[in-house]
């Protein structure tokens, strides 16, 4: 016995067949169409759009563990912008103020004299590992509320919407939203598990921003702007996510 | 597997329980990138397939066919004996028999328990309850893999039955009627 062709089973058999090359087509489309920085447009835009939405939830603190939870060796991944020779007596944080056009110039020692705080988190790669480290440094916002308080609007927020860092060969750079930079636990960071930051963990100074990905943890703190623009960003250009917030 | 390939961190015993060289075989490596963007762009998909599933779920109350029941483990057993060969008299079935509940059931948990996972993971600051709800991070992540396993698993099982049921439950499947009026069916 055949399956009676009634009305419905036709429709039914169409949509059947119209979801399965509809499906089809459209990975096609998407995979076939324009791409920006190395991954399909339309999911870059996608990936947009969920930036906008998880913005809409409330900045939480990440959550801190004891120091005797944390890794004291933490994995090193990444040697981007730490290939040229560091020479450590003339290293200094280079800092272009937005409204003047100059550069002010830090030492370590500058930022080290200022109050220190503690974080020991856990740390998130966006290849899927995680591990609880522990690091020390100056808040970036108390620096700029020491350095550079005309950035700041009444409410305590950043006038200029973005961050950017570079390594002192510009080899590597990331872009990070304000709140981000503003939040409680990022540090301009200069101590990894009570001792000296390792050469490969960015010494002397590198940024921790619990609230995102290791890609923008940057090492080695050459360069640091503010943009009204996203600066650009060395993992979002090779088609990562530019938020990578958590 | 684009994603798991730049960590792949499970292993049962010494087994890696997706071994480097299928990535290799597949054409997997390296795409990172892209396999997040898919990724972070097509949870919405399933995350509306779902919406809309429970939704007209509920209202035809579809659901009622699936929830498991305290007599099908009685059942259960009773196909496992006919399905061996140790019972002649095929049990009697409703809209789905108990495995096929059981396996419909567990499926759309998994489902549920993937998004759920799925989001723990993506925004563990912003959520960090729903992470701390799955007992971590990690166990997060692990849900995560797992659930999608058990899902992988179940689509193979279940086209593996479907080709075994043949042509005319197929075509049941897709045009909604019903494929067969043998006498021990309950309605």
């Amino acid at each position: 016995m055949k399956t009676p062709f009634t009305r419905n089973a036709v429709i039914s058999w169409l949509f059947f067949f119209g979801l399965g090359l509809g499906t089809f087509f459209f990975l096609r489309h998407i995979n076939k169409g324009p791409k920006i920085d190395g991954i399909p447009a339309s999911l870059r835009q996608g990936l947009e759009r969920n930036e906008q939405i998880s913005r809409k939830l409330p900045v939480q603190r990440v959550l801190e563990f004891p120091k005797s939870a944390a890794v004291l060796k933490p994995r090193a991944n990444g040697k981007y912008g730490l290939k040229t020779a560091l020479d450590s007596a003339s290293f200094r944080m280079q800092v272009v103020n937005p409204t003047s056009g100059d550069t002010l110039s830090f030492t370590t020692d500058q930022l080290k004299a200022l109050p220190k705080t503690e974080v020991v988190f856990d740390f998130k790669c966006i290849e899927g590992w995680n591990q609880i480290t522990w690091w020390a440094g100056l808040r970036f916002s108390d620096f700029i509320r020491k350095f550079y308080p005309h950035l700041l609007n009444p409410d305590g927020t950043l006038k200029y919407a973005h961050v950017g860092l570079m390594t002192p060969d510009k080899q590597y750079y990331v872009g990070i939203d304000a709140e981000s930079m503003m939040h409680p636990q990022t540090l301009l960071c200069y101590e990894m598990s009570g001792q000296p930051l390792p050469l490969n963990q960015g010494y002397p100074l590198r940024l921790i921003i619990p609230v995102k990905y290791g890609i923008k943890h940057l090492k080695r703190i050459g360069y640091l702007y503010f943009s009204k623009e996203k600066p650009k960003d060395f993992w979002a250009e090779r088609g990562y996510d530019y938020d990578a917030g958590h | 597997m684009l994603i798991y390939w730049a960590y792949p961190a499970y292993k049962i015993g010494s087994w890696p329980v997706i071994p480097k060289s299928w990535f290799n075989v597949l054409g997997l490596e390296s795409q990172l990138a892209n396999g997040l963007a898919y990724h972070f762009n097509f949870m919405w998909i399933l995350m509306g397939a779902g919406f809309f599933y429970l939704l007209f779920s509920t209202f035809f109350q579809n659901w009622k066919h699936l929830v498991p029941v305290p007599s099908d483990g009685k059942r259960l057993w009773q196909m496992g004996r006919f399905a061996l060969g140790l019972e002649k008299e095929k049990p009697v079935e409703g809209k789905y028999n108990p495995a096929q509940k059981l396996a419909y059931f567990t499926t759309i948990l998994a489902l549920a328990l993937v998004v759920a996972s799925g989001w723990a993971i993506y925004k563990p600051a912003r959520l960090f309850w729903m992470a701390e709800a799955l007992g971590g991070y990690r166990n997060a992540r692990f849900i995560h893999f797992s659930c999608t396993v058990y899902l992988v698993l179940f689509f193979v099982v279940h086209v593996i039955q479907v080709v075994r049921a043949g042509w005319r439950n197929f075509s049941a499947m897709v045009t909604g009627g019903t494929s067969t009026q043998s006498p021990n069916q309950i309605p």
